[in-house]
């Protein structure tokens, strides 16, 4: 689908982040290989909103750089990169509908944004992005006539509008039940493997992730750093870090 | 309900026994009566025995803690034995710790003078630079804007103006006719003193178109736009929708900023002349009906005394006020951090600094009218 192959490949280097002189994260480095799922996991308050909103270009790092294939990201408020905006989709934590538009023209706003597609494409989009999360009836609905549940998928369909290479999920499942929440895993999983897109996925749910991430970082909020990486099975067997072992034993049991 | 016994148990232990149920009903019954106890008895050592109780919650709990804490103040050593298991976590090996909730309900120590002195200082000069950011971001966003004048994004114009401007008709309407009418009161009663009756007309039309009509509706202007655009902004802060506007690329000043700044600087001035109009009405009322001056005679007197370039000077004014309403609302808006506490008090200070700003501005205005009176005039 990509003229450049590269461009969905996120590197990490050595980020240090934080808020008003309060580091939350210090010196991360990974890489996300192009069109797998990534996983970040750990305990509440770890820092994963923070990593994303870094990664995003929403948050100006204390130091460390990320690079999108070989471009560099830098924060969107000094210089915002046009052409790794348009390669991404973002989930947020609380959906961050726009409150005074219908949920069709939320979708609508991306593809208005970077397309200049005729107005009956853009419904047609909308529509089938609508149909993906099952919120057809919504359309000329506003979000706060929408349940916590339908607001998250209607933002989940802005954040595929464009078809992005990269989707970033800020815990997509937090608030919905789950059955819906394992329709979201398989639908994630879909867009994943018929797309080959790239999705950063931040969860608790260590169900969906073991049945739908490929890498897992794990972040300690001691620590504030990454404390374990790697395959899902590969953290599951993992006996001999204890932190790790409670984390994902104590999940399921 | 529950029952405290206690017994001395050897020369210098007290052994007391709690029974029945420990619950938030009975908590403060219970924290008195051990209080008394502890206070009445001389004993060094204290051992609460809970074995008896059916029923414990936080409360309970927290009674136990309080009890085990009032002793550690009167010099015994308190102990306790049977504890429920329910209450294990909370309460076993309290009697060794030390007290870390203490003073937590206290409040935190205002700073002394200095400090708050040095704070509002501080204050006042992040303020002051946010905001000449804030507007060079405007005008950054505004010229950006017109370069790509075709793919302008932001919110529907008309909408903005229908809202700001529109819907504040009948309000200024009222205000306007009253002020109008009030001016005229108070200048019938020192006119009639000097047979001076038909100045009526020219202290009203001057001072409104001038003076009256501009700041009155600037005022009512920033108190529901101004205060409008901080919670509204505000409000998209706290739910990341300003967050998700720039991941679209999207720049929020230009999309939600500029346009809000042409609706309010084009609503301003329409406003401002219909509180004119009616202003004058509302003088020609009062003026016939208690100076005995027909509207003829008063509209008359109006057209001799009052020159286009007054009220071109009032618009311009109002012009400038409407930006700086506009600048001033979206700007508190985007300083909002967190929930929302923060939204209403962007929102109280958007109009504060609205009232403050308006008023500076209008003396440098009158200022400037006296030592070029050309100004406004086109
Ligand atoms: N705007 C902010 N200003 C200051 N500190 C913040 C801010 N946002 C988050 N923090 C702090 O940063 C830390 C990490 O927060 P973050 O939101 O990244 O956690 P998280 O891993 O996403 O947690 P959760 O799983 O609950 O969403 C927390 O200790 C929090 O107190
Ligand atoms: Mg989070």
């Amino acid at each position: 689908m990509s003229d450049n192959p590269y461009v969905s490949d996120i590197s990490v280097k050595n980020l240090t982040a934080g808020y008003a002189g309060e580091i939350i994260i210090r010196d991360i480095s990974f890489e996300i290989p192009r069109g797998k799922i990534f996983a970040i996991m750990g305990r509440s308050g770890c820092g994963k909103t923070t990593l994303f909103r870094a990664m995003v270009g929403l948050l100006k790092p204390v130091s460390g750089e990320i690079y999108y294939g070989d471009n560099k990201m830098e924060p969107i408020s000094e210089q915002p990169k046009m052409e790794i905006l348009r390669k991404i989709g973002v989930l947020f934590q609380s959906g961050a509908l726009f409150t005074s538009m219908t949920v069709a023209e939320n979708i609508a706003m991306p593809l208005l944004q970077f397309t200049s597609l005729p107005e009956t494409v853009i419904e047609e989009i909308v529509d089938l992005k609508l149909e993906l999360v099952g919120l057809q009836d919504a359309a000329r609905k506003l979000p706060e006539e929408l349940s916590g549940g339908m607001q998250k998928r209607a933002a989940l369909a802005r954040a595929m509008a464009l078809d992005p290479q990269i989707l970033f999920f800020d815990e997509p499942s937090a608030g919905l039940d789950p059955l819906t929440s394992s329709e979201l895993d398989e639908t994630i999983r879909s867009i994943n493997s018929f797309m080959g897109t790239t999705v950063v996925l931040i969860t608790h749910e260590l169900r969906s992730v073991c049945s739908v991430a490929d890498n897992i970082i794990l972040l300690d909020p001691a620590e504030k750093t990454i404390i374990a990486r790697g395959r899902p099975d590969e953290l599951m067997q993992n006996v001999s870090d204890k932190r790790v072992r409670d984390f994902f034993r104590g999940g399921l049991n | 309900m529950f029952q405290v016994k206690f017994r001395q148990q050897s020369f210098d232990e007290l052994l007391i026994e709690v029974t029945g149920n420990a619950s938030v009903d009975e908590a403060v019954a219970l924290d008195r009566e051990l209080l008394n106890i502890l206070e009445a008895q001389p004993l060094k050592n204290v051992k609460l025995d809970l074995g008896g109780l059916d029923y414990l919650d936080g409360a309970g709990i927290a009674v136990i803690r309080n009890f085990v804490r009032n002793c550690k103040k009167l010099g015994n050593n308190a102990t306790l034995v049977n504890i429920p298991s329910g209450g294990k976590r909370f309460l076993e090996g309290h009697e060794s710790k030390s007290f870390a909730s203490t003073g937590i309900l206290e409040g935190i120590d205002e700073p002394d003078v200095a400090t708050q002195i040095r704070h509002g200082i501080s204050y006042l000069k992040n303020s002051s630079v946010d905001m000449i950011t804030f507007i060079g971001g405007v005008v950054d966003a505004f010229w950006s804007g017109l370069r790509r004048s075709g793919s302008i994004k932001w919110e529907g114009l008309a909408k903005l103006f229908a809202k700001a401007g529109v819907d504040a008709v009948p309000i200024v309407l009222a205000l306007g006719f009253l002020m109008g009418a009030i001016l005229a009161f108070q200048a019938a009663i020192q006119l009639r003193k000097f047979g001076a009756n038909i100045f009526v007309a020219d202290l009203v039309s001057v001072s409104i178109c001038l003076e009256m009509g501009p700041l009155l509706t600037a005022l009512i202007i920033s108190g529901r736009s101004g205060a409008g655009y901080a919670a509204h902004i505000g409000s998209m802060q706290v739910s990341e929708e300003i967050d998700a506007l720039r991941v679209l690329g999207i720049d929020p000043i230009l999309y939600l900023v500029c346009p809000r700044i042409i609706a309010v600087a084009l609503a301003a001035p329409c406003l401002t002349m219909i509180s004119n109009i009616v202003g004058i009405i509302g003088g020609c009322v009062v003026a016939s009906f208690s100076l005995d001056i027909t509207p003829t005679t008063y509209f008359n007197q109006v057209r001799r005394v009052l020159e286009v370039s007054d009220v071109m000077k009032g618009l311009t004014k109002s012009i400038v006020f409407g930006i700086e309403i506009a600048i001033i609302g979206c700007f508190r808006g985007f300083q909002v951090r967190g929930g929302a506490e923060s939204v209403g008090y962007a929102t109280t200070s958007a109009v504060v600094t609205c009232i403050f700003v308006l008023t500076v501005t209008n003396a440098i205005f009158a200022v400037l009218f006296y030592y070029f009176p050309r100004i406004g005039v086109f």
